[in-house]
């Protein structure tokens, strides 16, 4: 003779619907210590983030910017990092003139940041694991480009912030700049 | 066990990634946007981004990638399994991305620091048995500044045969008809053996040692044909003969605790499935019964291969390897082909009784006189992931089979349920109980 079915149990059926089995454990991976993807990912739009709210003057721009850093949280290695960067250049040169404004040794540390961050976390899914040595190794080569493009700055700044201005420096710099474009481009074109 | 070496012999593919050129031109528009404005600030956005990818090609690596992946090794205490990834050269590659993939667990995607030649230790834990295929690993080298890539390629999987632990078993049950002229069970065939039959009058051929001295004074004297004469008399003792056993492997089928995963054959690492248990019951008895000198085969439902019955070290060693390497085969056959027993064996069914094909020939086999012992293996349910059509559906499915087990006893086969416990202490007392059943009846 079966037993009566008491009020509880129905409503532990109930519960029961729908519940998900135990997940599967991960393979264990002994690499040193790491830090997740997603938080590199946040990383990435925090630093996005920040550029912006240094430049941005109205309510359009930060719509601009959110679809950009949405893009930029999905697809970090995608094209979002690098059109906000022209973006928020786009911006200073609207700003008014000031080349040795603090800001702006910011913005190229967070961009640089945020876009070779996201070169690095883009391919990985959100719940990977990057080990902590990468950084060690790429962190070099980060703070010798930084070290030159900072440099740079406070090059142009100088020069730019003299009055009278060496006409022939931008002519020689886009000459430069485009011996350089050209080579690159013929690179990239040989390793593709 | 086996071992994996993959090597990328593409020193000249490696290819930009996807943010290289939107990298490059985005810095160099920012460079001639600042040069156009006279903005050094606007310029100096760009410097980075150009630099980055400039300095990423002209530190192109030049090498091949080599990546090995070691045989693994087992862990007997936790179950664990190790294998150790060797990065051999990276190709001049700052970082490798591993994605390591073994069946039954979720993915694992690493980047990791391939500056160097170095190991990583990959591992899983499981409580499986039997051949695991182990440790596929998709690997990708990525240059400096993340500008190059190599081609993916993958290593792997490994293979390991994870042999089941045998429980210790006190008594267990014998057959009816014992064989063969030697072994340590009792015949009831006088002969040489240890225990005492009965007396009987020195007759030709009896040997002088078998003749007993105190029963000959005691009865001997004047039984014989003339007065002063004497009857000697010897000792007969039973025969000694050994079991023969068929162990019956139902390998079409394997199903975990969970019933939710029944259907996909889904069944997490650090749970037993019914195959599982199978193999440890079979090791445990084979080894009982060969450690006892008796013979043990093997039979595989729906397949051709066997063992035939024999004793020994060497016996236990291929029945248990047997028992690892039986999996199913596709869809569990309806019809499959009859074991070929040997006759008065013991016949050891192990099965879930999920289908009728096991029980019909347990049926069939205790008819002509084996006798039969049915191990069921389905692990205790669990129904805590079933919606309530699937809970229904389920105890039509049990019904079902407590219905054949019913059957089973009604024919006169024994049914004895492998416990999952660790020291099978139910296990042991119900093969006990069975072995004290007296053989005659047979």
């Amino acid at each position: 003779m079966s037993r009566p079915p008491t009020l509880l149990e129905p409503i532990a059926r109930l519960l029961a619907v729908g519940r998900r089995p135990p997940m599967a454990p991960r393979v264990e991976v002994a690499a040193g210590p790491s830090v997740p993807a997603w938080l590199l990912r946040l990383v990435v739009v925090a630093a996005l983030a920040g550029s912006v709210a240094l430049v941005a003057r109205s309510d359009g721009h930060w719509l601009v910017a959110v679809v950009l850093l949405a893009g930029a949280l999905t697809r970090p290695d995608g094209l979002a990092p690098s059109v906000l960067t022209v973006g928020v250049g786009l911006l200073l040169v609207t700003a008014p003139l000031d080349p040795l404004h603090p800001r702006v040794f910011v913005l190229v540390f967070a961009l640089h940041l945020a876009v070779e961050l996201g070169a690095l976390v883009g391919p990985l899914p959100w719940q990977a694991q990057v080990e902590w040595r990468v950084f060690a190794r790429a962190g070099r080569g980060f703070l010798v480009v930084q070290a030159v493009a900072q440099t740079l700055g406070l090059l142009g700044a100088w020069v730019t912030g003299q009055p009278p201005a060496m006409p022939w420096l931008p002519l020689l710099a886009a000459v430069a700049l485009s011996v350089l474009a050209w080579t690159v481009t013929s690179r990239l074109r040989k390793a593709a | 066990m086996s071992s994996a070496a993959s090597r990328v012999a593409v020193a000249g593919r490696w290819t930009p990634t996807g943010s290289a050129l939107p990298r490059l031109f985005a810095g160099g528009g920012l460079l001639v946007l600042g040069l156009l404005a006279g903005r050094a600030d606007v310029a100096s956005l760009g410097v980075p981004l150009v630099l980055s990818v400039v300095l990423g090609l002209l530190r192109r690596p030049a090498t091949d990638i080599e990546v090995q992946l070691g045989p693994p090794r087992y862990g007997t205490t936790e179950g664990r399994i190790t294998s150790t990834l060797r990065i051999v050269g990276s190709g001049g590659g700052v970082a490798a991305r591993l994605r390591v993939a073994t069946p039954g667990f979720r993915d694992r995607e690493v980047l990791v620091d391939a500056s160097g030649p170095r190991d990583v230790d990959l591992s899983v834990v499981t409580v499986r048995t039997g051949r695991q295929h182990l440790f596929r690993v998709d690997h990708q080298c990525r240059g400096a500044h993340a500008v190059l890539r190599a081609p993916m390629d993958w290593v792997g999987p490994v293979s390991l045969v994870v042999l089941p632990k045998p429980a210790l078993l006190g008594p267990v049950p014998l057959p009816h008809r014992l064989q063969g002229l030697t072994g340590s069970h009792r015949s009831v065939r006088p002969g040489d053996g240890g225990d005492f039959r009965d007396l009987a009058e020195f007759a030709s051929g009896d040997r002088l040692r078998r003749i007993d001295w105190k029963a000959t004074a005691r009865r001997g004297t004047g039984h014989g044909t003339g007065v002063g004469t004497t009857t000697l008399f010897v000792r007969r003792t039973f025969a000694t003969a050994d079991a023969h056993v068929m162990l019956v492997l139902d390998a079409r089928d394997e199903v975990g605790p969970d019933v939710a995963g029944w259907d996909f054959g889904r069944v997490l690492p650090d749970e037993s499935t019914s195959l599982d248990l199978a193999r440890r019951a079979g090791t445990s008895l084979a080894r009982r019964y060969l450690d006892q000198g008796d013979r043990v085969g093997l039979a595989e439902l729906g397949r051709s291969r066997w063992l035939r019955p024999a004793g020994g070290r060497r016996q236990l060693t291929q029945v248990v390897h047997h028992l690892a390497l039986a999996e199913p085969q596709g869809e569990p056959a309806q019809k499959v082909a009859v074991p070929h027993l040997p006759s008065g064996v013991l016949v050891v069914m192990l099965s879930t009784f999920l289908d009728d094909v096991p029980v019909d020939l347990a049926v069939d086999w205790r008819f002509t006189g084996h006798r039969v012992l049915a191990i069921d293996v389905l692990p205790q349910p669990t129904l805590a992931h079933l919606d309530p059509r699937q809970v229904t559906a389920h105890r039509v499915v049990a019904l079902e089979r407590d219905e054949r087990l019913a059957s089973l006893a009604g024919a006169g086969v024994e049914v004895v349920r492998w416990e999952h416990a660790p020291d099978g202490a139910r296990v042991e007392a119900t093969l006990a109980t069975l072995a004290r059943t007296r053989r005659a009846g047979r």
